[in-house]
């Protein structure tokens, strides 16, 4: 594997990470990480969503006219989450995820991550780099997904994937860790441990 | 390539979406019996939480084909009653493929009529091997829809599940995921009054009705707990005719009923032809 | 009193920001100062405006089981054609407003193509899916209590950063950080008007 490739896969994980360098679909992170089973299935999708949606839309690169290439880009990523959407359905481990997760699914479609892919990389480069490209974005945004649903899941009900944790040494839950805006706060300090190790991130 | 001509660009548009909607709709088609299959599984279960069989948490790991089958074999009888009380339909309980049950779109249809004044023409009823009469509740949380299943004794209580779309996790969501909530229903009674079927879901201290009659509200998500009173006394006031059938019942059955009961104290729950009897036999 | 209980609460209760998180991507890059983000926050309002009927129809007459034809669903499509329907509007009011009024286009014309990926545009066309309102009457009304309480959050957001720049802020934290923590605790806040009965 060269180093391009490399640096294509491991620079959005960390040092370019979607949410909490480029600031980019946040919007979802937030409703679906109260537990982690959820949040990797969102994980999931998103990788899923994001590598083959830059796939599709890098070998269309050099016939999408340009005055309609944004609704094509919306198109190709609708019928991924579509796909996605009706797959989880359809198998019984995922039903009950899916419909716990219900609109946030269909809110793929517009988490800036896809299309901010796809407009800054997909459609400049060849399919191959691209569905890496998306693939590795896909997974930075899904490690902070899981982080936080870490923390809240761990916190908040005092289980991780469902399996009693806390609760046996006596752990009363934190109703507040498992409320929304909870989220937000533990993305703050996220943010903070990442811009106290790399210092070079930090705003003036 | 010139890619910027109108011809091109329309041509390229509708031959993506076209391609793009014949590929949904296959999709679609194909995966669509995988997913009412799931949603009946889903549906059952939740009814055999509420009627108190099997494990709570475990019907997860259960799969479609085991659900099906726990439900041929503890379930009695499934049929369709009217405004009145009278059957007019039964639903099949086996074999598995065929199991008719009611999805919370159905539920929906039902919860329509009824909230704007019109009488349905049709309410499922679920008995249980178990002894337990289950029907079904639907109506608006806070942010959605939110539904579940009542099962019963006679007129009491005997267990509980409900489901929402989208409450607040950590509040209202535990209407769902809080066990704790569900078991308070446990042994409640419904009050079958002159003006209908009555429970009362209320802040502790704001009980209306008598002790045994409500439960406290969940702290914190009071739009989801008012939401789910309205609905559980809108679906008993449907279900009138199974209530006032019960409290026809011979008058030892009654006297039953209050044994135990400070008739003086929860004068309403005892405020019975047959009880009144009763205390002033005593 | 339907209306103005369905608006109130869409304003408040049902806040895009505070209750979903919709829309935060913009919501977060467009909140340094009060200006600017009185600019976006009207354009979400105006697009909301302008989709959210759209879509409502389109939900009811063809997505909608039953609703074209008896026995055709064709509800697997919504995302589709409630995105295209997005994009599409934007654009045409893009070209509009540029035609027009060259002034307001280039006070909100950069902001416009960013709408179409706005969570809280699509979002509030699911919302309206799952809401199941009774008439175009509500899902207007809607729109624009969604639209007007996005206004309301991203200016305030951006009223208290641009005060924020005077705070002793560790370095760390500066920016994101201390706008994410602002952000969750204005949506503490929020989460009393949840018990408002209306």
């Amino acid at each position: 594997m060269n180093a391009k490739i490399k640096e294509t896969i491991l620079n959005p994980i960390f040092k370019g990470n979607p949410i909490t360098v480029l600031v980019l679909g946040i919007c979802s992170s937030l409703a679906v990480t109260v537990t982690l089973k959820g949040a990797l299935v969102m994980t999931l999708s998103v990788i899923a969503v994001c590598g083959l949606s830059s796939l599709v839309l890098s070998i269309l690169r050099n016939t999408i006219p340009g005055r309609v290439r944004i609704i094509v880009q919306l198109v190709v990523v609708a019928m991924m989450v579509i796909l996605v959407d009706q797959l989880l359905k359809s198998f019984e481990a995922t039903y009950a995820i899916d419909r716990q997760l219900s609109v946030y699914i269909g809110l793929i479609i517009t988490n800036c991550i896809v299309m901010g892919r796809i407009e800054a990389f997909a459609l400049g480069n060849k399919p191959w780099p691209s569905f890496l490209d998306g693939i590795a974005n896909g997974a930075g945004y899904g490690m902070i997904l899981l982080v936080v649903a870490f923390f809240r899941e761990l916190l908040g009900s005092g289980t991780l994937f469902g399996v009693d944790i806390l609760g046996r040494f006596g752990y009363v839950t934190n109703n507040l860790v498992i409320l929304p805006p909870f989220a937000l706060i533990l993305l703050g300090c996220i943010v903070w441990v990442q811009r106290s190790i790399q210092k070079d991130l930090q705003e003036k | 390539m010139n890619t910027n001509n109108n011809g091109y660009t329309i041509l390229y548009t509708t031959v993506i979406v076209i391609v793009v909607a014949a590929v949904l709709a296959v999709v679609s088609q194909t995966l669509k019996p995988n997913q009412l299959a799931n949603e009946k599984a889903d549906v059952i279960s939740q009814m055999m939480k509420a009627a108190g069989l099997g494990d709570k948490a475990g019907f997860e790991a259960m799969g479609n084909d085991k659900v099906l089958q726990m439900y041929s074999e503890n379930i009695a009888e499934a049929y369709l009653i009217n405004a009145e009380g009278a059957t007019v339909d039964s639903l099949l309980t086996a074999p598995a493929d065929k199991i008719q049950i009611y999805t919370p779109s159905m539920l929906k249809a039902i919860f329509k009529t009824a909230r704007s004044g019109g009488v349905p023409e049709q309410l499922p009823v679920f008995k249980f091997k178990n002894g337990l009469t289950v029907i079904p509740v639907y109506g608006a949380g806070l942010w959605g829809p939110i539904w579940g299943y009542l099962s019963f004794e006679g007129t009491t209580f005997k267990g509980a599940f409900f489901d929402h779309e989208s409450e607040t996790a950590g509040l209202g969501s535990k209407i769902k995921d809080d066990p704790r909530f569900q078991d308070l229903f446990v042994d409640k009674q419904v009050l079958v009054a002159e003006e209908g079927v009555q429970f009362e879901i209320a802040k502790p201290g704001a009980h209306k009705l008598g002790e045994s009659n409500g439960i406290d509200a969940i702290a914190g998500a009071t739009m989801t707990s008012k939401g789910l009173n309205e609905a559980i006394n809108l679906w008993l006031g449907l279900y009138k005719p199974l209530f006032t059938g019960i409290a026809a019942a011979p008058c030892e059955q009654q006297h039953e009923a209050c044994e135990g009961h400070d008739c003086d104290k929860e004068q309403e729950a005892c405020d019975k032809p047959c009880c009144q009897d009763k205390n002033t036999e005593e | 009193m339907e209306y103005l209980s369905l608006f109130v609460r869409s304003i408040f209760v049902d806040n895009m920001i505070f209750a979903y998180f919709l829309g935060m991507c913009s919501f977060l890059a467009v909140s340094k100062n009060v200006k600017t983000a009185a600019g976006l926050g009207v354009a979400v309002i105006f697009v909301l405006l302008v989709t959210l009927p759209i879509n409502y129809l389109l939900n009811k007459y063809v997505l909608a089981p039953d609703a074209l034809m008896e026995g055709v669903d064709l509800s697997f499509l919504s995302f589709i054609i409630f995105i295209a329907v997005i994009a599409a509007i934007v654009q045409i009011v893009e070209m509009v407003v540029e035609k027009f009024s060259p002034s307001l286009y280039s006070s909100l014309g950069i902001f416009l193509p960013l709408i179409a990926v706005n969570c809280a545009i699509l979002g509030g066309s699911l919302f309206m899916q799952q809401k199941d309102f009774a008439g175009i009457g509500e899902a207007t009304v809607y729109s624009l209590g969604s639209g007007l309480g996005w206004f309301l959050a991203i200016v305030s957001l951006a009223a208290i950063r641009e005060k924020m720049s005077y705070s002793n802020v560790p370095a760390a934290l500066k920016g994101l950080g201390i706008t994410f923590i602002t952000v969750g605790l204005m949506g503490i806040a929020f989460m009393t008007f949840m018990g408002i009965n209306l």
